[in-house]
């Protein structure tokens, strides 16, 4: 059962796999308003939380694929133990990290020890070769000199190379390399109150309000025909309606909700309509009946010749 | 908050945690973002296996982006404590490049507003703590985004304005409170100076059909080209019902007077008939420009408001500039403008021409609202409106500096804004004529933008200030 937390009206989901399943099974998508990890200073793709219009959460809660709660604000009582529980953790993290670390450094050095092997090899054949060209005096030397560079390059393999053999354990790693999570969703579990979204209260104040019920009976019955809705600020409409998921799909409706029995000014129409056609969608009109059912018509501008 | 622990709590689970080899892998992660749609989109959902392969894809793509977690170095964070009672936060070490154009120093320490922290957090930039424990983005939005500091709209817009490499937004410094010394400042009889809400009341209660919300960006035009004629001093003025819940539901108090009226089809008929260019009404304006003093477009003598026009327009209500237009066959029908209360109630406004010269402030009587043609010009009729009227609510939420001026960007003396922002959402009233002139009083030369929500889905628009071009001949 998932859980979306609601405060001031608000739902925000905080869970990717949560996102996934509204979206892939339910069908209902929500919208995006947080940073994203991978890109934090950039807007064309926002991460978590996901933000769900009130219809959604409540269509959400209707059909039982969700509990809706209130935010759970943190226990004082539970604030030392989870101090404590944090302190260690980081403590193991950093054991955990610092072993990672020198099993990393280990199979780079296993790598590298080969290539460094071939090297010594190598110049101690070219030096060979060369003072045997020169003369045996210098012999001594260069075998002196070759011994050298092996024995710079022993020592410097050197710290590497005694660690496989008897070693005193993973060299810490420094504090300031400690790799440290920045946790999206609360990393501790939490107790919270299930809220009643029949009921107003300070965290659902949409409850009983006339412009709520209006719009939630249309995204109801437009959810149960198969499309997907989102929120059409931006076009003038109570929301966009798409014949799948949008992103693969352009938008095919804007919608607009209307109650039975309200007059529609003719000067919103005709906004209503010039925009649908400017923007290449068709405005629905959406009035839910008294009887339940929502009846829709369709907008199309036409010139009189 | 305490509270005991009741039989039907639902626990919440906890956030994914990842293990130290997870951590470690993080490092190798692609930086790349990819495509959204991967190609145009599909018209029609045919069920074929193409286009459910693509959309497989494109999903599997953004669950694993949303999954992923923030990983940083423990040396590449700046520890910060969010201080709950004085509303900022405190870094604990020294601050990075951030520093530039967000935080603020006082009492010898480098502090940032909630909003910056926030957004820093979301970036990767800092670890926030509260009481020794490092907080989560979501126990840092539940802590640091409340009522008293930054709401959860304001951070929104706050956000994306940073993100998109804008300067973070400042805090406005002008305080309300020095516009409180205006000289002549009057305090009219009724509570609001737009008369839309009243009319509605008075009409009886309306059943929250369609709020005109939505069309906000619309009927910003409205302000631009439209003359809005302020209602006369004698309007009754009840407060608006408060709807139970809390915050009022003013879909239906802004609705445009129109739609109380019964619809008059032959004006309008006629009218759309004629209408075939479909142009705006900015383009109509500078059509009668170009034919000059035509005397079609202003009819000679201006019309007294206390003579209602007959015939068809016999309703007072009906008395729009629309129809004192009517002579022009392409003047657009009435969409532009409200319709405004009956116009013998206007007092005293014989000298207050509706048609007179932009320039001409009609006597105002001591009592009412400047007449409609300060409108034109309404810069000089501030000082007699209270301006410190917080009808609207609206106020202004934060100054906004170029990008591109980051070199010579001083956090001390930022300079003139490139534009300061208004937020709400569309829960919230549509500001009323007097609050978005008082705004821009307040916002002095800097254009004022506002900022429109809707869960999540932003819209930005603002007003210009627009002249209608005078008949030389009069």
């Amino acid at each position: 059962m998932l859980v979306v937390e609601v405060a001031n009206g608000r739902s925000l989901v905080w869970g990717a796999e949560a996102v996934q399943a509204l979206r892939e099974r339910l069908g209902v998508g929500g919208r995006a308003v947080g940073a994203l990890p991978r890109g934090p200073r950039q807007n064309s793709r926002l991460g978590l939380p996901l933000l769900l219009m009130p219809e959604e959460a409540r269509l959400l809660a209707e059909i039982g694929a969700v509990t809706l709660v209130s935010v759970p604000h943190p226990d004082p009582r539970n604030h030392s133990l989870a101090l404590a529980s944090f302190k260690q953790q980081q403590e193991q993290d950093l054991r955990d990290q610092s072993a990672l670390a020198a099993e990393a450094r280990e199979a780079r050095r296993r790598e590298l020890l080969e290539k460094i092997t071939e090297g010594q090899a190598a110049k101690k054949q070219k030096l060979e070769q060369d003072p045997a060209a020169l003369g045996s005096p210098t012999a001594g030397e260069s075998e002196a000199r070759a011994s050298q560079p092996a024995r710079e390059e022993e020592t410097a393999a050197g710290p590497s190379s005694s660690q496989p053999g008897p070693s005193d354990g993973p060299t810490s790693l420094p504090r300031s390399a400690l790799l440290v999570q920045l946790a999206t969703a609360r990393p501790r579990p939490a107790k919270a109150r299930p809220l009643d979204w029949r009921i107003q209260s300070k965290d659902w104040p949409h409850a009983g309000r006339p412009a709520h019920e209006l719009r939630y009976s249309v995204y109801r019955d437009l959810w149960e025909r198969g499309f997907f809705l989102s929120a059409a600020g931006k076009f003038g409409g109570d929301f966009l309606v798409y014949p799948g998921d949008p992103l693969r799909f352009h938008a095919h409706y804007i919608a607009q909700c209307w109650a039975a029995g309200d007059s529609i000014p003719l000067q919103d129409l005709v906004s209503a309509g010039r925009l649908g056609t400017s923007v290449r969608k068709t405005l629905l009109l959406c009035s839910p009946q008294p009887d339940g059912k929502v009846v829709y018509t369709s907008l199309q501008w036409a010139s009189l010749q | 908050m305490e509270r005991d622990a009741d039989s039907s709590d639902v626990q919440v689970p906890a956030g994914r945690r990842l293990s130290a080899r997870e951590l470690f892998a993080a490092r190798a992660r692609p930086q790349k973002l990819p495509q959204r749609s991967h190609g145009p989109k599909d018209f029609l959902p045919d069920g074929s296996e193409a286009q459910a392969g693509r959309l497989r894809q494109c999903r599997e793509e953004l669950w694993q982006l949303l999954a992923e977690e923030r990983v940083e170095r423990l040396g590449s964070l700046v520890a910060a404590e969010w201080r709950p009672g004085e509303g900022f936060v405190e870094l604990k070490s020294p601050a990075g490049k951030f520093w530039q154009t967000m935080g603020f120093s006082a009492e010898g320490r480098q502090r940032l507003h909630p909003e910056e922290a926030l957004y820093l957090l979301e970036c990767g930039s800092i670890q926030l703590f509260h009481q020794d424990l490092p907080l989560s983005i979501q126990e840092a939005y539940q802590l640091l985004l409340t009522e008293g500091t930054v709401t959860f709209l304001q951070y929104q817009v706050s956000a994306i304005l940073s993100r998109d490499r804008s300067h973070p937004p400042r805090p406005p410094p002008v305080p309300v409170t020095a516009l409180q010394s205006l000289p002549g400042a009057m305090v009219p009889p009724s509570g609001r100076c737009w008369s839309g809400s009243r009319r509605r009341r008075r009409r009886g209660p309306r059943a929250a059909g369609r709020g005109s919300n939505r069309g906000l960006g619309r009927r910003v035009s409205t302000f631009v080209y439209g003359q809005r004629l302020l209602p006369p001093a004698g309007t009754q003025s009840k407060p608006p019902n408060p709807v139970p819940g809390g915050a009022p539901d003013v879909r239906t108090c802004s609705r445009p007077a129109f739609s109380s009226h019964s619809f008059i089809p032959s004006p309008y008929e006629r009218q759309l008939n004629l209408d075939t260019g479909a142009q705006p009404l900015e383009g109509r304006i500078g059509k009668r420009k170009r034919r000059g003093s035509s005397s079609r477009s202003v009819p000679k003598k201006p019309k007294t408001l206390a003579s209602p026009l007959q015939g068809v327009n016999g309703t007072p209500e009906s008395q729009t500039l629309t129809d004192l237009l009517e002579k022009d066959p392409e003047a657009s029908p009435s969409k532009d403008l409200d319709l405004p209360e009956p116009l013998e109630a206007w007092p005293g406004s014989a000298s207050g021409g509706f048609r007179d010269g932009a320039a001409h402030l009609p006597s105002m009587p001591s009592h009412s609202f400047p007449g409609p043609s300060c409108l034109r010009d309404l810069s000089l009729a501030l000082p007699i409106l209270r301006l410190l009227e917080k009808a609207g609510g609206l106020e202004i939420s934060f100054d906004v500096y170029q990008a591109n001026a980051v070199a010579t960007f001083r956090k001390n003396n930022p300079g003139k804004p490139y534009a300061r922002m208004c937020i709400s959402g569309f829960d919230e009233p549509v500001p009323d004529l007097c609050t978005l002139k008082r705004l821009s009083y307040q916002s002095g030369d800097v254009p004022l933008i506002f900022a429109l929500l809707d869960h999540g889905d932003i819209s930005f628009y603002s007003f210009r200030d627009f002249t209608l071009p005078s008949d030389l001949e009069h």
